[in-house]
């Protein structure tokens, strides 16, 4: 065993079940703008609803075959759009959030063709802020908002242009342990 | 291997500004334990660098740990007898 593979499949049937339980998690759901727990119902009409959003990609992580989180972008209009991730299973290799971070970047600009990625963050969640700083995310705001349960919490706005990111991928990648950019080169979309 | 692996940690979260749990035990999920996903991967590079191995290049299957506790154990399982 080298480096774990990392693969990006569309949702399937079987794995709706496991994705609303994560997503229901408090880990997950806290950091979420709708942070309420999803009913079976509400799951399966969401999954029946996936071929018909051209606006929305989801993808499930599949970590050396096993599925350990989620990879999502939502508003994809007019070569703009949002992403979020979250890794639902807690036993992962040392490293995934970065995996998932290098793949958002690739996905956006290579199979969707977006010219500009947002990302958006609770300001009290400083684990992706750094690594978005990391990446070079550029923070352009803040403002205040509510949770669909009505918790009041302030959003913080980074983008990322095509351009910077096909300028700056070799040198990013570079700045990481040498595992992660080997794990990197193994990254794959279905 | 625990207290070099506590020691590690502390000093990657002083050295990125980040905030360690102050009760970590070997009980504590490591995505709750404060290290982001970069300070995981520095601390797998730097403990490479202090024990010579890496146990997740060694594994026939894959297994990753979920808490403190855990990852020690792999640690300690792939130590030179």
């Amino acid at each position: 065993m080298t480096r774990p593979t990392s693969r990006f499949v569309p949702v399937e049937a079987e794995i709706i079940e496991r994705i609303r339980q994560w997503r229901n998690s408090d880990r997950v759901r806290s950091n979420m703008l709708d942070d309420t727990l999803i009913s079976e119902s509400q799951q399966l009409a969401w999954f029946r609803g996936l071929p018909l959003a051209s606006d929305r990609h989801y993808r499930v992580f599949l970590q050396s075959g096993r599925p350990v989180g989620m990879l999502y972008f939502a508003e994809i209009a007019d070569g703009e759009c949002k992403w979020g991730c979250y890794l639902g299973e807690e036993s992962v290799w040392p490293g995934s959030g970065l995996l998932l971070e290098i793949a958002a970047l690739d996905y956006a600009f290579g199979i969707l063709g977006v010219r500009q990625l947002v990302a958006e963050v609770f300001s009290d969640n400083p684990a992706p802020m750094r690594l978005h700083e990391v990446f070079g995310y550029r923070k352009v705001d803040e403002r205040e908002c509510r949770t669909k349960s009505g918790v009041q919490r302030t959003l913080v706005r980074f983008e990322y242009l095509q351009a910077e990111w096909l300028e700056a991928r070799q040198e990013v990648l570079g700045r990481l342990p040498r595992a992660i950019q080997e794990a990197a080169a193994l990254i794959q979309f279905a | 291997m625990k207290d070099k692996i506590l020691v590690l940690m502390s000093e990657i979260a002083a050295e990125n500004g980040v905030q360690l749990r102050q009760d970590i035990t070997d009980a504590t999920v490591l995505l709750d334990s404060g290290l982001d996903s970069l300070g995981f991967a520095i601390l797998v590079a730097r403990l490479e660098e202090e024990v010579g191995f890496d146990p997740f290049t060694l594994m026939d299957e894959p297994v990753y740990p979920q808490t403190l506790g855990e990852l020690v154990a792999i640690y300690d399982r792939f130590l030179p007898r």
